[in-house]
């Protein structure tokens, strides 16, 4: 018996190895979700700010962001009076280019989700399986959320503009950063945890500081991180406004995953298995998903490279 | 491939460029530039006084 074998550490090594190869969608999108995770948060390298609009989850004052995100710029121009142009026009190429590829391959909240997802790929939690109607129906909550944003930033932007409202509360500005996660997480917690808990000065109180809203954000954080671990991008599906907008243009984008279907095999169904989002692959148009549920990730390529493909739409 | 899928990502990039243009023009970077501690008070509220002072070495959010 060779020494080799005989190293459990390096049977591990080259199991990993041997799936590899058929990961290879998987390890790519890795290093790109990786990667734009710490370009997004650029300025603790001394990258500098800049206010441009991004179609991915970047809450309001997340401390090292380089970009805004899209969702809360859209509010935020809204509520100061002025049509978004720009954002929408940012959301709309991005979606007639690419779908939701942003989604998969970039946001830092859907890398955060891919993380929490792992629980359950490795089962130490099971994972709990949505029905078709009721994974399109739940959507809505997204739009419901955008819509909503939408009319309370352009009530208070109009009256902004006709000068009756000066100023004004956060929530007035960037009224879904109030529950966003994202912003619990990233931006509440951070300021709360790192800067301060554990250097309490003077007579301040960490428990007498805490007020309703804190504890409000706190228990959509706590509700969002457990539906993740149990339903894979959970959050990306049905509640992130920054999802529902892209997915307005996202289902006739350019670049499109394809179906081979004269490659498939009846009944083998690995490529909705693969699926983050339960996207009913094999009912989708081959010629590319229109599907806005699809993140355009390619766990359904890395499934089956024979039968999937991403393509043009030309 | 369908025509229609053709007609509708032509038309939603044209249209985004349009707006992006249109987004430039009317100077909408300048808006969010606009952003200032007092626009914030809401969120300074709840989370002081843990974000204690503006020297504490991490860059404030706005």
């Amino acid at each position: 018996m060779s020494t080799k074998n005989s190293n459990p550490e390096n049977n591990i090594i080259k199991e990993w190895l041997a799936v590899l190869p058929s990961k290879r969608i998987r390890t790519l999108r890795l290093v790109s979700q990786i990667t734009f995770f710490l370009l997004f948060n650029g300025v603790i390298f001394g990258f500098s700010r800049t206010n441009f609009p991004l179609p991915v989850v970047l809450p309001p004052g997340a401390p090292y962001a380089t970009f805004w995100g899209g969702f809360s710029a859209l509010q935020y121009i809204l509520a100061n009076g002025q049509f978004p142009f720009l954002v929408l026009g940012v959301f709309f190429l991005t979606g007639s280019l690419f779908g939701k590829l942003t989604c998969g391959w970039a946001c830092p909240i859907g890398f955060w989700q891919d993380f929490l997802s792992m629980f359950a790929n490795l089962g130490f939690v099971e994972k709990l399986k949505v029905s078709r109607p009721t994974n399109k129906e739940l959507q809505d909550i997204g739009g419901f959320f955008l819509w909503g944003s939408v009319i309370i930033t352009g009530f208070f932007g109009l009256q902004r503009l006709n000068g009756d409202l000066t100023g004004g509360e956060f929530w007035t500005f960037i009224p879904y950063g109030v529950i966003d996660p994202a912003g619990t997480m990233f931006v509440t917690f951070f300021y709360a945890l790192i800067w301060g808990v554990f250097d309490l000065s003077g007579n301040a109180s960490l428990l007498d500081n805490l007020d309703l809203l804190f504890f409000v954000k706190s228990i959509v954080l706590v509700v969002f991180t457990y539906v993740s671990i149990k339903i894979p991008r959970a959050y990306c599906r049905w509640i992130c406004p920054t999802g529902a907008l892209l997915g307005y243009t996202s289902g006739n984008s350019l670049i499109a995953i394809k179906r081979n279907a004269a490659k498939c095999v009846d009944g083998c169904n690995a490529c909705e298995k693969a699926c983050p989002t339960d996207v009913p692959i094999t009912e989708e148009n081959p010629d590319g998903i229109e599907n806005n549920l699809c993140i355009s990730c390619g766990n359904c390529v890395d499934a089956c490279p024979d039968a999937m493909s991403f393509g043009f739409r030309f | 491939m369908e025509i229609n899928n053709r007609i509708k990502y032509l038309t939603f990039i044209i249209v985004s460029l349009f707006f992006i243009l249109t987004g430039f023009a009317l100077s909408e970077l300048d808006i969010m530039n606009s952003i200032t501690p007092n626009d914030f008070d809401r969120w300074v509220d709840f989370l002081s006084p843990w974000i204690g002072d503006e020297d504490g070495g991490l860059p404030r959010p706005w």
